[in-house]
């Protein structure tokens, strides 16, 4: 015979042991979600709390200035009836030093409205940020504790002479030695340790983007051998980036290769079209970009 | 191990939308990554440097009413607090231009900051003008550059007229902003 109280028992065993892998994880994936609003809610809360507090502090500000001259309308009126009921000697000087007394509190809160902006200022937005992102995109270059100028010197080094290999079709004067080592470079570290972890990174994937961001740092650092060279590079890459053909053209000009660069930019607006060429080639032949 | 697995996917997807939006931005594909911005925004709303791409995306590509939350967002460095001064003055300036070039409201009294934006620029230019009778459109000078000059005028619709700034250098039309 079969004992069927037995085997109902084995069976709800069974079916508890089955379900608790599941509930193990569904009680794993809550208590992790948790965490995680837990931790993204903090921040919001705050502010949503100092919202509310300012939110509060304001309607009490504005509760208490209505109060005041609810204050000063009630002092007022009961003055006033007062002066009705009660025959006063002095009833006008009361009301008067009342109202003197009441006035500037009010006053005051509403100046700063009329005083407000009387200077013209010129905001310019910060990009710092994007030096920190762009830092952030470079986690797996560590530049240990060599020398950074020396490495600056010694990664850019092959890519010049790559360039000047190229160069031959172009034909442009002969490329300078690039890095100067002098006193001032102290000032230039980060700048040049950045670009370095960028030409690391630009080795690696071959981006334009990359080339060009270089280009366009060295360009800023008066280092127009090196803007011209990642130049080049990016327009070999990508001959539509109209940035990199600006720049391109810019450091010819600051290499003293003028006729040079009209004669790119020219080629280069005959095939793009480029507004912002067309007015790079106006100022370089009318010598306002020098 | 698949919760981990799917942790770590989520950090990743999350890393790959910050880089995509900066390499956009780096090729100066503002709209996309203005766009991108837009929709990935809720869950990057604590990252301050993803809010200020995602405004000097939406700036650059004329999307300036977008600057509005960033604008309240951007508050916990000082870098954050300088963009968003410079945000809001633009988007004030917007707002305030628009006004007058359709209900004709009087600048002239204004004095508040400016910004090197063109629409800084036409505002200043157009609030130092006197009273005047609407006209169907004005041209500026840039103070700083003669070639260029900057025509603004309302482009008027049954539903919604638009403020147009047109920028011109030696009468070739560089770019042109829409706002409303």
């Amino acid at each position: 015979m079969i004992n069927v109280n037995e085997l109902e028992a084995k069976w709800l065993k069974y079916k508890i042991k089955s379900f608790i892998p599941h509930i193990v994880i569904l009680v794993s994936i809550l208590i992790i979600s948790a965490v995680f609003i837990l931790f993204n809610t903090k921040s919001v809360q705050n502010n949503t709390v100092n919202n509310t507090i300012e939110m509060h502090s304001n309607e009490k500000l504005k509760r208490e200035s209505k109060e005041e001259t609810s204050a000063v309308n009630v002092e007022e009126k009961i003055i006033l009836e007062q002066k009705k009921i009660i025959p006063n000697p002095q009833p006008k000087t009361v009301i008067k030093e009342s109202i003197e007394v009441q006035q500037p509190i009010v006053q005051k809160k509403l100046e700063p409205t009329h005083n407000y902006n009387t200077q013209q200022n010129r905001l310019s937005p910060s990009l710092d940020f994007m030096a920190k992102l762009q830092g952030d995109t470079l986690p797996y270059f560590d530049t240990g504790s060599q020398d950074r100028v020396t490495e600056v010197t010694t990664k850019v080094a092959p890519t010049k002479i790559e360039i000047q290999k190229t160069q031959r079709r172009v034909t442009v004067a002969p490329i300078q030695p690039i890095v100067k080592k002098s006193s001032i470079q102290i000032d230039r570290q980060n700048t040049h340790d950045d670009i370095s972890q960028v030409i690391k990174r630009f080795k690696k994937n071959n981006n334009p983007a990359l080339s060009l961001f270089i280009a366009k740092k060295y360009y800023q650092l008066g280092e127009y051998h090196q803007s011209y060279n990642y130049s080049l590079m990016t327009n070999e890459i990508d001959n539509d980036i109209e940035a990199s053909w600006i720049i391109f053209t810019k450091s010819l000009v600051k290499l003293n290769e003028k006729s040079m660069a009209i004669e790119t930019l020219k080629k280069y607006i005959s095939h793009s079209n480029s507004h912002r060429a067309k007015i790079l080639l106006d100022d370089i032949t009318s010598g306002k970009f020098k | 191990m698949k919760l981990i697995l799917f942790i770590l996917l989520s950090i990743n997807i999350y890393a790959s939308t910050k880089q995509n939006m900066f390499n956009l931005y780096q090729n100066k594909k503002y709209e996309d990554v203005c766009k991108i911005g837009f929709d990935n925004f809720r869950q990057n709303k604590s990252d301050e440097e993803f809010i200020s791409i995602y405004a000097f995306a939406c700036l650059y590509s004329d999307y300036i009413d977008r600057l509005a939350i960033p604008v309240a967002m951007l508050k916990f460095s000082s870098e954050s607090r300088a963009n968003s001064a410079y945000f809001s003055v633009i988007l004030m300036q917007k707002k305030l231009l628009y006004h007058a070039m359709v209900d004709g409201y009087d600048l002239s009294s204004m004095d508040i900051p400016t910004t090197d934006y063109v629409l800084s620029k036409v505002f200043d230019l157009y609030s130092k003008l006197p009273k005047h009778t609407p006209r169907a459109f004005y041209l500026f000078e840039d103070p700083n550059n003669k070639k260029l000059t900057y025509k603004l005028y309302l482009s008027k619709s049954d539903r919604l007229n638009k403020m147009v700034i047109e920028e011109f250098y030696d009468t070739i039309t560089i770019k042109r902003h829409v706002y409303w």
